[in-house]
């Protein structure tokens, strides 16, 4: 896209619904370009305390992340958010944009 | 094989049934029942049941059953989860969103179930409960996606009567925040999946987990009966003693 598509400036989203609360968004352009993504509001369980025994872990294999192709019939990742997050987004840059 | 789409309680839903008989009354059963969860639970909707609570226009005796329902199950999981999962916000309302999304899938499977389904898969922003076999007769092969790059999966687990959640950030931490204590970063585990007896144990014990940082997987290794991968800022996975049994790498 070129680069004078956008507006110099801070664009705030509307609040969308991501179910497990409130998500909203600001962009920020500079150059023309979308620099930062500021995230207002995010939907978080709330935390207090955390009592986990550590003692009688064994040891829990760790590896680096790949990226695989293969036949699957379902998705499961933090698309509720995700979604609501891309809502948000697209109507700040939509106020960035100079049409 | 049926397969129906809808967006419903702000997020895409989509029923998966092989079963020959199975029709777009199936189907429509599961959605109806969705959007009955959504009247009666959103906090958006200033007419709902849980928002007339927050407002002090119902008593606790006046509550519906599934209401109680809910109450009930959140108190038992604030205990089972050490205090992590909790559905009163700070402004003292209750939200009990973070429960009543896995209990709504399970219970959605049961509608199946009842109507004589039983091969069929229900997807609920990306939490999953599955049953039976897929359309090609072996168990549901559910991908893992990558946080990073959400074109991508980075696991494929295989499941037959088994749920699996999982709770997460969109974005790298640094920019995100716990609306609840803002001085607080979210830095280090970006998403954590659980493979659960069903999607509403799933569901919870992925939220709960999740709010735990670091040690959340280490909180579901000591869950018997789940298992989980946790995948870090910097694109590093810890996963459960017993979470390689469901992974399947074939093609």
């Amino acid at each position: 896209m070129p680069t004078s598509r956008y507006k110099n400036g801070t664009y705030t989203g509307p609040t969308t619904n991501a179910f497990y609360g409130p998500m909203q968004v600001a962009a920020v352009i500079s150059g023309g370009k979308l620099t930062a993504i500021n995230v207002l509001q995010y939907p978080q369980t709330h935390s207090y305390s955390i009592m986990v025994n550590n003692e009688a872990l064994p040891y829990l294999k760790s590896e680096a992340i790949q990226a695989q192709s293969a036949t699957i019939d379902s998705i499961s990742g933090a698309t509720a958010s995700s979604d609501a997050f891309m809502q948000s987004l697209a109507a700040a840059l939509s106020q960035a944009s100079n049409g | 094989m049926l397969q129906q789409s809808r967006m419903l309680m702000g997020m895409p839903i989509t029923v998966t049934i092989v079963d020959e008989k199975a029709t777009a009354a199936d189907s429509d059963a599961v959605f109806e029942y969705f959007t009955y969860v959504d009247e009666k639970f959103s906090t958006y909707k200033p007419t709902s049941e849980i928002s007339r609570i927050n407002k002090g226009e119902l008593a606790p005796a006046e509550y519906s059953e599934d209401m109680k329902t809910i109450f009930t199950l959140s108190e038992e999981t604030k205990q089972a989860t050490n205090g992590y999962f909790d559905i009163r916000a700070s402004d003292g309302s209750w939200d009990p969103s973070g429960l009543v999304k896995g209990w709504s899938i399970h219970n959605a499977a049961k509608i199946l179930a009842e109507r004589g389904c039983k091969n069929f898969c229900i997807e609920a922003g990306g939490d999953i409960q599955v049953a039976g076999t897929n359309a090609a007769g072996g168990p549901w092969r559910i991908g893992l996606r990558n946080p990073f790059q959400h074109q991508e999966i980075i696991k494929t687990v295989a499941v037959s009567t088994e749920g699996v959640a999982t709770s997460g950030t969109y974005l790298r931490g640094q920019h995100i925040y716990n609306p609840h204590q803002r001085s607080e970063q979210l830095t280090d585990v970006v998403s954590i999946s659980v493979i659960g007896p069903n999607i509403y144990e799933a569901d919870r014990f992925a939220t709960a987990a999740f709010a735990m940082g670091q040690q959340g997987i280490s909180f579901i290794e000591q869950v018997p009966g789940f298992e989980g991968y946790q995948i870090n800022h910097n694109g590093v996975a810890t996963m459960t003693s017993g979470f390689e049994n469901y992974v399947t790498n074939y093609a």
